[in-house]
């Protein structure tokens, strides 16, 4: 791959992606920062902000909110600004805050580095916060988000999510929110995700399929799931805990999983983990081949006719 | 110089001998590879409980060799000393749930870190080698541990940090330099800033997942960098401390205005030792993110 990438939308030099939980009633704060300090690709970044409905259509023209110098962070809470725009919130919907090096400040295309961009992904963690004041609610998960299903950055598309984290009570049931993204607004794929609910003796339990348009997130509730399958009794009962394990061949995805009391609103909020995390140099074609196994021997047995398509 | 330093540096001339990189090349197809085990801190006490969660991570990676697995679970009290160590079977696509009485037996209040390896089966050995870029190759276990309260209030974490002290899979004198690499110790500050208005209560974990004690100031600092709150705190390894910042210190951020602060440590015991921060808002639930 180039190390110079042309006709790139410098608005997606160093994006923070995040979703609001709108349907849930929780604000979302972002904390941003420019964290790249003492590199030779520090700059000064432009921040900006966008919002997009439910149906993934872009709401607004990003204004220039100031700009963070090398080590700078900034907190800002999207209900204010939502209220600036006049953007009423309706549903979930996702945000983009922009950080653009200066020097590409109002340029519609530019030609960057894919060693700055990265240099600068790599020294972020945003950190997305999920808000209830009224229940002293304030949670959240801190990640990365490097380029998305743009093929200049990924030679595949694909997710593989595997979360020992579906836990499910009287009072509790878990999201898994899935973002799909990319490095332009242009961006159209709609993506899917077949997944199966497994037990921690390793048995399929119950089966899924959701799809998820561009630029937009869809839940996955594991409650929802069980309930569907006349399972949610007995899943409780047996503890409650299970794994789901899902495959996209179609698009990049940002799975995050959240544990919710349904009464309380508390929230456990975590990303779940790339393959590199496991064996540090895993990816190319030996992922390739073995998401393809992994589909053959999980999804293509078993085929369960009719299996629920989660649109929620 | 030292007997260790002494091995370090005769290692490092053979490692530049293409003779023996063609050796040390031989001995990772076999199967000998590094693997690192991935640590968390761990609590049943205050009440607070923590699960362990972990999946049989190599069917999904070697789906054509369905089989099971073992992990290796060390638990340790606060000064790093090991409370229990068991060995659980997990079957393909299998999954742990671990309570403090899984592990230890019984439901003993004690706080510490946690570390799980996970033992690739002889028939995953073998097609290790088919993984890409194999001379920098190193297994990982990741997991994660879930905290609850006593109503259903769940905050969880994945792993950031292995614990440094020992190295798994690959053949001596290879494990033993990779435990004993001097840690990545520098300053650091979240990137997370925290609502003084509404804050009741924080908590900071700091653990040293090195092999080597070490020291480091805990400290709460304002937007601006300044100073609010600090503790030094001394750690051997594998131990780990919970501080617990004075509510009269909050109150006093709010009285002064501060607005927002970070949690910082200088220096972190590991490259990515950062620490674990717990909070209450406003009446809530507890909350809990890695630094």
């Amino acid at each position: 791959m180039p190390d110079l990438i042309p006709d790139y939308d410098p608005l997606f030099f160093r994006p923070c992606i995040f979703p609001i939980l709108g349907e849930l009633s929780y604000g979302t704060s972002i904390t941003i920062n420019n964290g790249l300090v003492g590199s030779k690709f520090s700059s000064d970044l432009e921040l900006s902000l966008s919002f997009l409905s439910r149906s993934g259509k872009v709401l607004n023209d990003p204004k220039p909110m100031g700009v963070l110098k090398p080590g700078e962070i900034r907190k800002i809470d999207t209900r204010d600004v939502l209220k600036e725009l006049n953007i009423k919130p309706q549903g979930n919907m996702m945000g983009v805050a922009h950080l653009v090096p200066t020097r590409f400040a109002g340029e519609k295309m530019v030609t960057v580095d894919r060693s700055e961009i990265m240099a600068n992904v790599s020294s972020s963690d945003d950190f997305i916060e999920f808000r209830q004041e009224p229940k002293g609610v304030i949670t959240g998960v801190a990640y990365q988000m490097g380029p998305q299903n743009d093929s200049r950055f990924n030679k595949t598309r694909t997710t593989l999510l595997q979360a020992p984290k579906a836990i499910v009570s009287d009072t509790v049931d878990t999201l898994f929110c899935l973002i799909n993204a990319s490095t332009s607004f242009d961006y159209t794929d709609l993506a899917s995700m077949e997944y199966w609910l497994i037990d921690p003796n390793g048995n399929k339990l119950a089966r899924g399929r959701i799809e998820i348009p561009a630029w937009t997130f869809r839940f996955i509730s594991v409650r929802q799931l069980l309930s569907d399958n006349g399972l949610l009794d007995s899943f409780i009962a047996s503890g409650g805990l299970g794994m789901v394990l899902g495959l996209s061949r179609d698009a990049g995805l940002v799975p995050l999983s959240m544990t919710r009391n349904l009464e309380s609103g508390a929230i456990a909020c975590d990303h779940t983990l790339p393959p590199m995390y496991y064996f540090t140099t895993w990816g190319g074609q030996k992922r390739l081949d073995t998401n393809m196994a992994l589909h053959q021997v999980v999804f293509e047995d078993d085929v369960v006719e009719g299996a629920p398509l989660v649109s929620a | 110089m030292s007997s260790k330093e002494l091995l370090l540096s005769a290692l490092s001339t053979l490692a530049k001998v293409g003779v023996a990189q063609r050796a040390y090349g031989a001995v990772l197809s076999s199967g000998f590879v590094p693997r690192r085990a991935f640590a968390h801190y761990f609590m049943n006490k205050d009440g607070l409980h923590s699960r362990a969660h972990l999946q049989n991570f190599y069917s999904t990676f070697f789906p054509l060799s369905l089989t099971e697995a073992t992990a290796r679970v060390w638990l340790c009290d606060e000064s790093g000393a090991i409370i229990a160590k068991k060995s659980f079977t997990v079957p393909p696509f299998g999954q742990l749930y671990l309570g403090v009485e899984d592990i230890v037996g019984y439901d003993m209040q004690m706080e510490g870190m946690i570390f799980i390896d996970f033992q690739p089966p002889a028939v995953i050995r073998k097609q290790l080698k088919t993984i890409p870029n194999l001379q920098q190759l190193t297994v990982q276990t990741p997991f994660w541990v879930s905290y609850r309260d006593d109503n259903d209030n769940y905050m969880y974490v994945h792993s950031i940090e292995s614990y440094r002290g020992k190295v798994w899979g690959a053949v001596w004198p290879m494990s033993r330099i990779m435990a004993r690499v001097a840690p990545e110790r520098a300053a650091w500050r979240s990137w997370r800033l925290l609502d003084v208005d509404l804050l009741e209560e924080l908590q900071v974990v700091v653990m040293n997942h090195s092999h080597a004690p070490g020291a480091t100031t805990v400290s709460v600092v304002d937007a601006e960098g300044e100073t609010l709150w600090s503790e030094r705190v001394e750690l051997g390894t594998r131990g780990s401390a919970r501080l617990v910042v004075p509510e009269a210190e909050i109150a006093r951020w709010k009285a002064d205005k501060r607005g927002n602060v970070r949690v910082a440590l200088d220096p972190v015991l590991t490259g990515n030792g950062k620490p674990y921060v717990i909070m209450r808002y406003g009446g809530g639930p507890l909350s809990l993110h890695h630094g």
